[in-house]
């Protein structure tokens, strides 16, 4: 009996020893040598992006994604406490309350680099914003001067009778674009959205299911019959960027942008609750707004950095417009009415 | 209900199988016709029925010419080798079937019906699943069937093939005895002389095949 | 004994991919919730009414479309008649967003966007499934039998009416429910080709799921929708089959209206291939090959990221996988259904068709979470789902030749001394050819054209075409228009590729 005892007790002293370290969750001791970046199926940086990283801190990054911001968002909030990852990216300003609600992130805003202070206020002090994008009305310079129309310059030009039948935009309820116009237009107008909404219903706007289908089947630079659509500030840089042939240097850009109805989009980074490598999280985030990262984004995502020290390069500058005001609403806002304003918004301008 | 057919010719998948082949049939009796296999036996048949396209002749029932007549329409019936009984339908409904089809009605029908059954020995058979009939009551039903529309000729390709020769026998002098009270002309075709014997008045043979285009 | 083994391997598989991600995702958001209230939300009966009358007119005009080829590529030798199967078959597997495009096109405006454009995607895609069905069944019909009716004074149209249509039922009805259902929980072409006004439940599901933070309501119209598909299916009374001769009869030769016919709609189908091939030349300003450049050169030098490589890898491995599992499985699985009726059968084989893409990747990741069972991310779950969703059609496609298959036949063997494993090699096996080659095109094909499933899971580095197809898509620009139809392309070789190697091996 006596013998047995000091054995039992080193036996369960030890197993309680490798239970409690198997289970400990703080990493201020021991790095880790994979981080998980959980984002959408369109985030795309080029090859090698996360190399720095890793050569600073000896940790791989793996990307894992799945579905758009909109699904992302949707699985983080199943999956709050016990995520899928480490860090998310992709989280934008009109799906963040629902982030927030769901409490799927654990508050970070990093300060390791310069921030747009606009940007940095909207994260609720819990997120970083990573890049925005201004999602705007674009029209087809050669479509338009076809018609001997000059480009629109504002929301009433838009449901101007001259400008009848040419206008195609995404669903509010079913793409991201589309709900960031409908709250331009509740920015812009206030609570008289609707009669503008009427306006351009009585003017002939398309509207149809998604951004790719707008611009791709309806939009006139690709075969459509609708010159006015709705996209982004960066889409004329990409559309230099990856024409075909290629643009000579000095050339303009075949598309425009209607830079008063611009609506920004800010996208955010945050650590996710419940990761087993916290401290590690906050490097990979600080290092999502580094110079070196960030100046990655404008060519492969299309989006502009949240870091104001990283210079765009030269296809922004020459071919996408400085929103120097875009519309905006506040994130809890959004929140409050979404629902409200997209069951009266689909009243009237879907069939 | 006489037979005549003149002349017939027939080419298949570019073989010619019948070549100038002639016969008549008086009402009510049967002719054999007769050969070794492959001279186109089965396709006399159904050259007769409708069943193939003619090269050319001609095929009569009654003096009138029905060589460009439906099948549908030729009131020929045909006894097949392997009875092709419907197999969605049971004994009952495979005999009234053709009764079906001229629009009868049902008192009509179930009393015709139950005529070809005491003929052909299978009154107890009525509502059987045809998938479960042996060979011997298989080929009964197939007879019955096809008498039941009382089709102006009958005929019967190789009807007595896999049977034992006790059940060969049994069938075969009922299939004489039935033409008989039935007045039913047909032509039988068979390889096997008893058969002829027993059943037919009048033969013909046809030449064996050649490899002729 | 093996048999029985893979008829509970189908079950845990349907189990592990669909049924406890429901079940899972059903208790961790139902807790606590009205399961009553989504009902009455805004759009949800709409919705439910929407998929059951256009599911209903889709099934319909997809079957009269079908059945005439049917009919004729199963009575007569038509030249080319494995290539005019082929390419009836290729339509399901395009993606729909790439079909869409091409529809949209195709379409004269007025009807772009509308439920007439709906319907005709909805035949294009399953005209397939109708052919691929009836065919093998039809062609069990032996000829004489026909010929029999003729001589019983039965004209066409009655034969038609009288002998065809009963022996074809069982076959022509389960392809009738399997459109039907994959009609009436369409997502993709609903939302591309009905315009954002119209939705079909599945639709409506994933709005309330993703755009709508409804996750509860998304769940009970799952479940609901799932429930009453697996009850269609149980209740569709498989009427008793008869075992008719599997016909040896040679075929005719076609007429030549026939061939023509038949030919002239292959042909008509072509052409939304036709459009998406043609589409990856065309940029904004003209004709260019550099669509094409990107995806063999995996976008180096063109800012395009796409490893199409490493895709079509991805995409070839998965299809493989997939049908490795779901094909024996299902096989297995037909055979228990008709030799012992069972009920059960049925459920397992009918569960992943009505089950909502996006319920299920939710359930998956809230239910598989936990420890060692946290297979979040994992690459095979990708095959494994696939292999869910294509074991229904296995199921299908084979059952009406296993119910044909005469028992006569294996009892012969029996009595000359096989095995029960022996007579399942040599006697069903090779008269099951060509419903295996059916199953395994079935299964090879939707593998490589899921989208849905593929892109809601959360993957590391395993992209598949489609998904490569959809972010391309995604991005202003010529050339990544013109990769992304390029890349569908690649997808429309490796889909005929597929369906003729498997019906050239079946076969020979």
């Amino acid at each position: 009996m006596s013998r047995i005892k000091p054995l039992s007790f080193t036996i369960l002293g030890a197993l309680a020893l490798a239970v409690t370290t198997a289970s400990c969750g703080d990493d201020s001791s021991s790095t880790p040598e994979r981080l998980v970046l959980v984002a959408y199926d369109s985030f795309t940086p080029p090859e090698g992006a996360f190399d720095a990283f890793t050569a600073a801190t000896g940790i791989e990054v793996d990307v894992a994604v799945g579905g758009d911001a909109g699904e992302l968002v949707a699985k983080a909030a199943l999956t709050a406490g016990n995520p899928e990852g480490d860090v998310l990216w992709g989280v934008d300003n009109t799906l963040l309350s629902r982030a927030l609600d769901a409490d799927v992130f654990d508050a970070y805003v990093s300060n390791a680099h310069p921030l747009d202070a606009s940007l940095v206020a909207a994260g609720a002090n819990t997120v970083t914003p990573v890049d925005f994008g201004d999602v705007c009305v674009n029209y087809d310079i050669a479509g338009l001067k076809a018609l001997g129309l000059p480009a629109p310059e504002s929301f009433d030009d838009l449901a101007d009778p001259a400008y009848s039948g040419l206008l195609v935009v995404a669903s509010a309820t079913s793409s991201s674009p589309g709900l960031a116009f409908l709250l331009a237009t509740v920015a812009e107008f206030g609570d008289d959205w609707p009669d503008y909404w009427s306006r351009l219903v009585s003017n002939d706007v398309l509207v149809v299911d998604g951004w790719s289908d707008a611009y791709y089947t309806a939009f006139s630079r690709y075969g459509g019959d609708r010159p006015l659509v709705l996209s982004y500030a960066s889409s004329p840089p990409a559309e230099v960027l990856f024409a075909d042939p290629p643009l000579p240097a000095d050339a303009d850009a075949p598309t425009g942008v209607v830079t008063s109805t611009c609506f920004r989009q800010i996208e955010f980074a945050g650590v996710l609750r419940g990761t087993d490598h916290v401290a590690a999280a906050r490097l990979l985030v600080d290092y999502l707004v580094s110079d070196e990262f960030q100046s990655l984004l404008p060519e492969s995502l299309f989006v502009y950095p949240a870091n104001t020290a990283t210079v765009l390069p030269e296809s922004f500058v020459r071919h996408a417009p400085t929103i120097t005001s875009p519309l905006v609403l506040d994130s809890a806002v959004i929140a409050a009415n979404r629902t409200a304003w997209l069951e009266t918004w689909s009243r009237i301008a879907l069939p | 209900m006489s037979l005549t057919v003149r002349s017939l010719a027939v080419t298949l998948e570019g073989r010619r199988i019948l070549h100038d082949v002639s016969l008549h049939v008086d009402t009510g009796r049967t002719l054999a016709a007769c050969g070794p296999s492959g001279s186109g036996k089965t396709t006399l048949l159904r050259a007769i029925a409708g069943l193939v396209a003619v090269d050319s002749g001609t095929v009569a029932v009654d003096g009138v010419d029905v060589t460009n007549t439906p099948t549908h329409r030729r009131s020929i019936g045909l006894v097949f080798q392997d009875n092709q009984l419907f197999p969605h339908m049971n004994v009952a409904r495979n005999i009234g079937y053709g009764l079906r089809v001229l629009g009868w009605d049902a008192t009509r029908i179930r009393a015709r019906v139950d005529e070809l059954l005491e003929r052909v020995q299978l009154s107890d058979r009525r509502d059987q699943d045809v998938a479960t009939l042996s060979g011997g009551e298989a080929k009964r039903v197939a007879l019955a069937r096809a008498l039941a529309p009382s089709p102006r000729v009958l005929l019967l390709d190789e009807p007595f093939t896999g049977l034992d020769r006790p059940l060969h026998d049994q069938l075969s002098a009922m299939v004489e005895r039935v033409l008989r009270d039935t007045g039913t002309t047909a032509v039988l075709v068979s390889h096997d002389p008893a058969d002829v014997e027993a059943i037919a008045q009048s033969r013909i043979d046809l030449p064996p095949a050649t490899n002729a285009p | 004994m093996i048999a029985r083994l893979r008829w509970v391997g189908a079950t845990v598989l349907v189990a592990v991919a669909v049924l406890i991600p429901l079940v899972g995702l059903a208790v961790d958001s139902l807790r606590g919730s009205d399961i009553t209230a989504v009902w009455s939300r805004s759009g949800v009966s709409e919705a439910v009414w929407f998929s059951l009358w256009q599911g209903a007119l889709s099934t319909l005009a997809a079957v009269v479309v079908g059945l005439a080829p049917a009919w004729a590529l199963s009575r007569f030798d038509l030249p080319g008649r494995r290539v005019a199967l082929t390419a009836l078959t290729i339509p399901f597997v395009l993606p729909t967003v790439v079909v869409g495009a091409a529809f949209l096109a195709a379409l004269p405006d007025r009807f772009d966007r509308s439920v007439l454009a709906i319907v005709l995607a909805h035949v294009f895609f399953n005209v397939s499934v109708v052919v691929r069905t009836v065919v093998p069944a039809w062609s069990a019909i032996d000829e004489h039998l026909l010929d029999a009716a003729r001589t019983l004074g039965a004209s066409p149209f009655t034969v038609a009416r009288t002998i065809v249509w009963p022996l074809l039922r069982p076959a022509l009805t389960g392809a009738a429910g399997l459109v039907f259902v994959m009609c009436a929980t369409s997502y993709g072409v609903v939302r591309l080709l009905g315009g954002p006004g119209r939705s079909t439940l599945d639709v409506e599901i994933y709005r309330r799921a993703v755009d709508l933070a409804d996750v509860s309501g998304a769940t009970v119209l799952a479940v609901a929708q799932s429930l009453v598909i697996v009850a269609l299916f149980a209740v569709w009374s498989r009427s008793a089959t008869h075992r008719t001769s599997i016909s040896t009869a040679r075929r005719r030769r076609a007429p030549i209206a026939v061939t023509a016919a038949v030919w002239t709609l292959v042909a008509s189908f072509a052409t939304v291939p036709g459009a998406l091939v043609l589409a990856s030349f065309r940029s904004a300003s003209g004709w260019s090959t550099a669509g094409w450049r990107a995806v063999f050169t995996g976008g180096d030098g063109l800012r395009v990221p796409v490893d199409v490589g490493d895709a079509i890898v991805n995409s070839l491995v998965f299809a493989v996988l997939a049908a490795l599992v779901a094909v024996p499985f299902g096989v297995a699985l037909a055979r228990a259904a008709v030799s012992s009726s069972s009920r059960l059968a049925d459920f397992v084989a009918s569960l992943p068709l009505g089950s909502s893409a996006v319920v299920v990747g939710l359930g998956i990741i809230v239910t598989y979470d936990t420890g060692v069972f946290d297979v979040r991310g994992e690459w095979w779950l990708v095959p494994l789902v696939h292999a869910a969703v294509a074991l229904p059609f296995v199921v299908r496609a084979v059952i009406p030749m296993v119910e044909a298959i005469p028992p006569g036949l294996a009892q012969a063997a029996a009595t000359l001394g096989a095995s029960p494993g022996r007579r399942w090699l040599d006697i069903d096996l090779p008269l099951l050819r060509p419903a295996l080659a059916t199953a395994s095109a079935f299964s090879l094909t939707m593998s490589i054209g899921e989208f849905g499933a593929t892109s809601f899971l959360t993957r590391r580095d395993t992209t598949t075409l489609p998904i490569v197809v959809d972010t391309l898509l995604g991005r202003a620009g010529s050339l990544p228009h013109m990769t992304a139809f390029a890349v569908a392309s690649v997808l429309l070789v490796l889909t005929v590729v597929a369906v003729t190697t498997v019906d050239r091996s079946v076969r020979a």
